[in-house]
């Protein structure tokens, strides 16, 4: 691995998404933004906390915007202190890293998250609909209560755009009306959501126990290992 | 790696008697008989309520005071400078919080050494969210402070100084009494700052004579010195100020309520008791297995070093770091050898965070995550230590053979 | 498994299952001799200051695209080094992954044969995933191929 220092990020602008959940925008000092392909992320570095081997976080931004962004839960020290950087503060990170994303230009997509996995299919969605806007793409996305649901809006108004699109939210600690589904995400649900003629691939994005059980459950329901890609975020 | 005559003796003598060569006695100690015994009417047949009027519990109140008396002539101060509390941890946080409240109307800034016990760091961090500064006054390369740097960190809004006897993981014993008379020089006739210290690897050791050390808090707890555990006490010197932690009754001088463990607080006392009339000899003796442990170690395996001050460490102390290799893969190694030991590698804690003492002391993460500690204690002896220096050598050669970092292309 | 995953899975503690053990203690496909080894497609991961740093070597057949060899070295703790052994274990079994399939070893896969890892162990697999997912990489990128 390189060993040039890191680049140096500064904060544009950091928004916030839902309760607790902080989209910081980044790009370097010139205003420039490193390549990155959808589904990538950066590690980002900060040793005065003592931890010195960094942090995970999936970009959120496609790379035809202006900012490389990051969308951060805060749930420790670490995301805490990135939830509360200001415009101005420099973040200290990687350059984009990942194999994260379907290697098919054609197959239908069946994205996957809990929680803040949504991260990387945000990314995902907004170059989708940029650039390959006749991909039958299908996203499964599981949240405590609604008004968890981060970039609901956007995920509305993409729907509406295009109808290779579909938003399936599963909602497991509160009770919803359709077309919201009562509880957790399940492989048969995805499956039969699914047009059977076009061959799909399957990315996982959410906590480790979030991945691992639905890995489990699209493999034991026949799904191919090399159809399905996976990504676990670690609580910071 | 071939065994010698005399080494295949020990290893099978070890592995006849199905027995584990436990070194880890810093974490914790197997409780003494005697002591054990000393506890256990306090658990059915004298089991009254320290806090009733009537016999039983003017027995149970007895056998605390006589406990509190035990402690209080160990360290040759009042009895009731003697507060007793529920762990070593407890004792670091009611002294480091409590004191620093009680002082709030005359400073808000503490000062805490970078080695520190979490118990005392996170103390100190929940501090800041009260509108406390913190200052962390760094260790040398051996981790030892340099009073004149203390010092020149005090202002007068400072209340509290916290620096440890001696420090679990790397055994350093810190000028604690030259600190103490420093400080209590340049406070005059002002109260302010206090000087806590955390002794609960010291106890056993080295004095705990609060009057030479000249400290006006100081920790203890009964894990380490084959005492029970669940059980520490803190001394407070007469007239410092402390906001308790735990309220709701009046025990402890309404310091620290809550119905006292009679069996814990009479064990603790013959433990600290015991401890201090074995310490000369067996101080003595554990120094000198350390240092042949020490001596044969860094021959065998010329890579590793020794962490911590060679000179003015604990008797049983001993901790190497080992480049290349990480440590929680050599205490399975040692564990599927019937060794135990514990590691500063941050793949064995549970936060994943390598250990703060070694990186105060300015290893690289990567040396700190191949570091391991060896603590001796009373039931170790020179065939056990034997023992582990004829299969840890072993055990770096393998760990180094499939390691990355040792890679020449 | 499940009895395994449960024993696994409590956070603190090793508790390792058997098979975990076994390739800590008897790990395989260790390269030794890195000087004299000439592979198709190298790949490293991870650095020492994280604790966990792996290297990776592969064969690949270029007529079948199979992985007909996977060594390494590792600088890690029991669940890295395991987590290395097995990944290496699953890529050259039953005659070699083809590459498809060799990008595609998650982490989820490399635990489920290790009969499951504490969850804070986690990131030891997905080195021991990207270890060779670089490594392929390595080959694609020198041999032009795309699978």
């Amino acid at each position: 691995m390189a060993q040039e220092p890191n680049p140096r990020y500064i904060v544009r602008e950091t928004i916030i998404e839902a309760p607790g959940v902080t989209t910081l925008r980044l790009s370097l000092a010139k205003g420039s933004v490193p390549k990155y392909v959808p589904g990538q992320f950066i590690t980002v570095y900060a040793p005065e906390l003592g931890t010195p081997e960094g942090k995970a976080y999936s970009i959120s931004s496609a790379p035809h915007e202006k900012t490389l962004n990051i969308t951060v839960k805060d749930m420790g020290k670490f995301s805490h202190y990135l939830c509360s950087r200001k415009p101005g503060d420099e973040v200290e990170g990687s350059l984009p890293y990942g194999y994260f994303f379907s290697e098919s230009r054609t197959s239908a997509l069946a994205l996957i998250c809990g929680g803040i996995g949504i991260a990387p299919f945000r990314s995902m969605l907004q170059a989708g609909a940029q650039e390959t806007p006749r991909r039958s793409m299908a996203l499964f996305c599981s949240n405590r209560t609604a008004q968890d649901i981060v970039f609901k809006k956007m995920l509305d108004e993409l729907q509406a755009a295009d109808k290779n699109l579909r938003v399936h939210h599963f909602i497991t600690r509160e009770h919803v009306e359709k077309p919201m589904t009562n509880g957790r995400i399940s492989a048969k649900a995805i499956l039969e959501s699914l047009d059977n003629t076009q061959p799909a691939e399957f990315l996982l994005c959410g906590s480790i126990s979030f991945v691992r059980d639905l890995w489990r459950e699209l493999r034991a329901a026949g799904v191919p290992e090399e159809s399905i890609y996976t990504e676990a975020f670690f609580s910071h | 790696m071939k065994a010698s005559g005399k080494n295949y003796k020990i290893m099978s003598t070890i592995a006849q008697l199905d027995k584990t060569v436990y070194l880890d006695y810093a974490a914790a100690t197997p409780i003494d008989p005697e002591v054990l015994q000393t506890m256990l009417p306090y658990w059915d047949k004298r089991y009254g309520n320290a806090s009733s009027m009537h016999e039983s519990g003017r027995r149970a109140k007895g056998a605390i005071d006589a406990a509190r008396a035990a402690v209080a002539e160990v360290l040759r101060c009042e009895p009731q400078e003697i507060i007793f509390t529920g762990s070593g941890t407890e004792s670091d946080n009611a002294a480091v919080l409590g004191a620093a409240r009680a002082a709030r109307a005359h400073g808000n800034h503490v000062i805490i050494s970078a080695i520190e016990h979490k118990a005392v760091l996170e103390s100190a961090e929940l501090l800041k969210n009260e509108g406390f500064e913190i200052s962390i006054l760094p260790v040398d390369a051996r981790g030892v402070i340099d009073v004149a740097a203390c010092l020149k960190l005090v202002t007068d809004k400072t209340v509290l100084v916290s620096v440890m006897y001696a420090n679990n993981e790397i055994g350093t014993i810190e000028p604690v009494q030259k600190l103490s008379a420093a400080l209590r020089t340049l406070r005059g006739a002002k109260l302010y700052p206090l000087l806590h210290t955390d002794a609960c690897q010291a106890a056993g050791f080295l004095t705990l004579n609060v009057a030479e050390l000249g400290v006006d808090l100081m920790t203890l707890n009964g894990s380490k010195i084959y005492g029970p555990r669940g059980i520490g006490a803190l001394y407070k010197k007469k007239g410092v100020s402390l906001m308790p932690l735990i309220v709701g009754g009046e025990q402890e001088q309404h310091l620290r309520a809550g119905t006292e463990s009679v069996p814990l607080i009479v064990g603790f006392a013959a433990a600290l008791t015991k401890a201090e009339r074995m310490r000369s000899e067996e101080s003595a003796r554990l120094r000198a297995l350390r240092d042949f442990f020490i001596g044969r170690l860094l021959k065998k395996i010329p890579k590793a070093m020794l962490n911590g001050h060679p000179v003015n460490r604990l008797p049983n102390n001993i901790h190497i770091s080992v480049p290349h290799i990480e440590g929680e893969s050599i205490l399975l190694m040692l564990d599927r050898h019937r060794v135990e030991a514990s590691t500063g590698s941050a793949c064995s804690a549970y936060d994943l965070q390598p250990s703060h003492v070694l990186l105060a002391l300015g290893q690289s993460a990567e040396l700190a995550h191949g570091s391991i500690r060896f603590t001796l204690g009373r039931h170790t002896t020179k065939e056990e230590l034997e023992y582990v220096l004829s299969v840890f050598p072993g055990i770096v050669e393998r760990l180094t053979r499939l390691s990355a970092l040792t890679l020449t292309i | 498994m499940n009895q395994n995953d449960q024993l696994c899975n409590d956070g603190t503690g090793w508790l390792y299952s058997e098979t975990v053990k076994d390739h800590f203690f008897h790990p395989r496909n260790i390269l030794l001799d890195e000087k004299n080894y000439e592979a198709d497609g190298v790949g490293v991961v991870g650095s020492p200051a994280c604790g966990d740093m792996m290297a990776v070597w592969v064969k690949i057949d270029s007529g079948t695209l199979r992985i007909t060899e996977c060594v390494w070295r590792t600088f890690g703790c029991a669940s890295a080094i395991a987590s290395t052994s097995m990944m290496s274990l699953m890529a050259t079994e039953d005659g070699g992954m083809t590459l498809a399939r060799a990008k595609r070893m998650t982490p989820e896969a490399i635990i489920e044969r290790l009969g499951g890892l504490p969850d804070r162990k986690y990131h030891c697999s997905v080195l021991g995933h990207l270890a060779l997912r670089e490594a392929i990489q390595d080959y694609e990128q020198n041999h032009g191929a795309r699978t």
